[in-house]
């Protein structure tokens, strides 16, 4: 009981019980009114005048106190039922039966909708069938205006009873949902706080390490390998998974950053259809992993991304040993495919074009370059697979 | 930008065979760092002439002391690096910015708002300490990354309608050339090699595109502000 979550009164719930506020002198003025055009069949008016006083002493209680909460619904309910019995000292019994309404008239039904607002449609109910059942001990014989009436009780009853339950339920949901996204936020600030701080000491212990010497070396380079995939965990795409159908190429390009590879793009994604995305990013794998085994044990990669408007350019460029010129067309002849059949062969699927640059000694340069949409004339779906197997065969 | 280059930068700040040390302001909050970066600097015989943990401070710091560089970490709190920057902009001291989290928004946020390069935290002492001395000397420190950046914000303007009241910054061929090799990692002097010019104007084409961003970012701060203030 103690630990269930404090839930803001919702705005319905809040405008009902000022209307519950607002309806009980009022209904009392009405019952007084109806009892003063009835006062010549009165056979005891100083009950009625009575019970009146005690109704009234109630309402500007009531109305000074400004809360509803379970003792008013009990007294209004307790003084409802109390008016509704002394209707029958007031009147004489042929009055009552003749159908007369009762001492506090519509009053009765203060207790009914503050049980509702309170407990739901169920002490809604519970209310209405309590003074349903004065009602009718009261008249003895029922009468077509006591069904009326009860009638008219059970549906307040019920109504408010059920829309200030689920008014509180959805108020409920709301705020679960906004601790939820609170959580979340504040997790990934920490997140990046707690990364952040590793990074630098991470970073920190390369570069001390470095100055050790020898075995100092071993620590640094472990270090810097976790500070890389660190980093490129924490800065790989916040887009949410949800658009499959479209992907930000800059997000799926950072994340081949590493020790040897190094990714440049602009600030803004570059977003583009996903499968377009796909094959693209396998050409980039397979330019980077030639790079990486064939530029030597030393080479390190560049990978530069460039959103040219409607089209997209990826430059791959190394460092390593490069090739001799003609040595492409020197595969080829030879019936080596390889990975730079793979490579144009995806490029051409996706209308684009793919330029290879290299001298020996200076490392090699690959350019990738294709639009972002597919172009009016479509491209069969699978003709990329024709290409894939020889992947791998370098 | 290695150590051998000798080069009197265009404010007339000093050149190190000039009798006095390149003066750098450090500005970092993770005190491990802070320590180690003033020791290597001062080992490296520059003179730190004050250290800051947080951004106020080190706009405080910075204007009290003038430095040569501001050696500034990215992601200060209180005022974060941009922020810094261009509260110093008036200032003849030049910003390099130092960054572990490799942001590119933020570092290209803190580039237009005046800072002179960028280095990332994983770069190596000598690489730092090289980097500090270049920015002192009045050349721009540009990583691969932070080419690529710049080379997106250009075609990022140049996709937006021009107007004769707003004319927007284009790069020449040169520049766009040279610019595409440093994002691909090749040093001024591969570049100046490749193209058959100096150092000095592969410097200068690095420094331009630079330049011409920031300028246009004042501009456009600028118009901001009037309009806000005339209506």
């Amino acid at each position: 009981m103690a630990t269930a979550p404090i839930i803001a009164r919702p705005v319905v719930v809040g405008a009902m019980t000022r209307g519950l506020a607002i309806f009980r002198p009022l209904a009392l003025a009405y019952a007084v009114l109806m009892a003063w055009l009835e006062r010549d069949q009165m056979r005891a008016p100083s009950a009625a005048v009575a019970t009146y006083a005690v109704l009234g002493v109630w309402t500007l209680i009531a109305s000074l106190r400004r809360t509803l909460d379970r003792p008013a619904v009990l007294i209004d309910l307790a003084l409802a039922v109390g008016g509704i019995i002394a209707t029958n000292v007031a009147f004489p019994r042929d009055v009552v039966v003749g159908g007369v309404m009762t001492l506090p008239s519509i009053w009765s039904a203060t207790g009914v909708i503050g049980a509702g607002i309170l407990g739901g449609e169920r002490w809604g109910l519970a209310a209405a069938g309590l003074i349903s059942v004065a009602d009718i001990v009261g008249v003895v014989e029922v009468n077509q205006g006591t069904i009326h009436n009860i009638v008219l009780l059970i549906l307040s009853g019920g109504l408010i009873g059920l829309s200030a339950r689920l008014a509180r339920e959805s108020q409920g949901f709301f705020e679960a949902s906004v601790r939820a996204e609170e959580a979340y936020a504040e997790r990934e600030r920490l997140s990046r706080a707690v990364h952040d701080g590793v990074l630098q000491t991470l970073t920190y212990i390369n570069r001390r390490g470095r100055e050790l010497g020898p075995g100092g070396a071993e620590l640094a380079e472990l270090a810097r390998e976790q500070e890389r995939s660190l980093r490129s965990l924490v800065t790989r795409g916040t887009a949410l998974p949800s658009a499959r159908t479209r992907e930000d190429l800059a997000a799926r390009l950072r994340s081949l950053q590493s020790d040897r590879v190094e990714v440049s793009m602009p600030a803004e994604s570059v977003s583009m259809p996903g499968e377009r995305c796909d094959e693209l990013l396998a050409a980039v794998g397979a330019a980077l992993d030639n790079a990486l085994t064939h530029g030597g044990p030393q080479a390190r990669v560049w990978v530069l991304l460039e959103d040219l408007g409607d089209d997209i350019e990826v430059t791959i460029r190394d460092n390593g040993v490069g090739m001799p010129p003609g040595r492409l067309a020197e595969a080829r002849s030879d019936g080596r495919l390889g990975a730079s059949q793979s490579i144009r062969g995806r490029l051409e699927d996706l209308d684009g074009s793919a330029t290879w640059r290299s001298q020996p000694g200076k490392g090699c340069t690959v350019g990738l370059r294709a639009p972002k949409e597919r172009t009016a004339v479509a491209v069969p779906a699978k003709s990329g697979a024709s290409t894939r197997h020889t992947e791998g065969r370098t | 930008m290695t150590a051998d280059d000798r080069t009197t930068g265009e404010k007339g700040l000093p050149a190190e065979h000039d009798a006095r040390p390149v003066r750098v302001l450090v500005a970092d909050d993770h005190p491990l760092w802070r320590e180690a970066l003033v020791q290597d600097l001062t080992e490296a015989g520059m003179e730190v002439v004050g250290t800051a943990a947080d951004g106020a401070a080190a706009v405080r710091r910075t204007r009290a002391t003038t430095p040569d560089v501001l050696l500034l970490d990215l992601n200060l709190p209180e005022l974060d690096g941009a922020q810094v920057c261009a509260e110093v902009a008036g200032l003849p001291t030049r910003v390099l910015i130092l960054s572990a989290s490799g942001e590119e928004r933020d570092v290209l946020a803190a580039m237009k708002a005046g800072a002179s390069g960028y280095l990332v935290k994983s770069a190596t002492s000598a690489d730092i300490r090289d980097a500090v001395r270049a920015t002192a000397r009045g050349e721009a420190t540009f990583t691969p990354g932070l080419a690529g950046l710049v080379l997106g914000e250009y075609r990022k303007l140049a996709s937006q309608p021009a107007t004769d009241e707003r004319p927007i910054p284009e790069l020449t061929d040169r520049e766009v050339e040279v610019l595409r090799m440093v994002a691909m990692g090749l040093s001024s002097r591969e570049i100046a090699e490749q193209l058959v010019i100096s150092h000095r104007t592969v410097q200068n084409h690095v420094q331009n595109t630079l330049g011409k961003l920031q300028l246009h970012n004042r501009v456009e701060l600028t118009r901001f502000a009037l309009e806000r203030g005339l209506h």
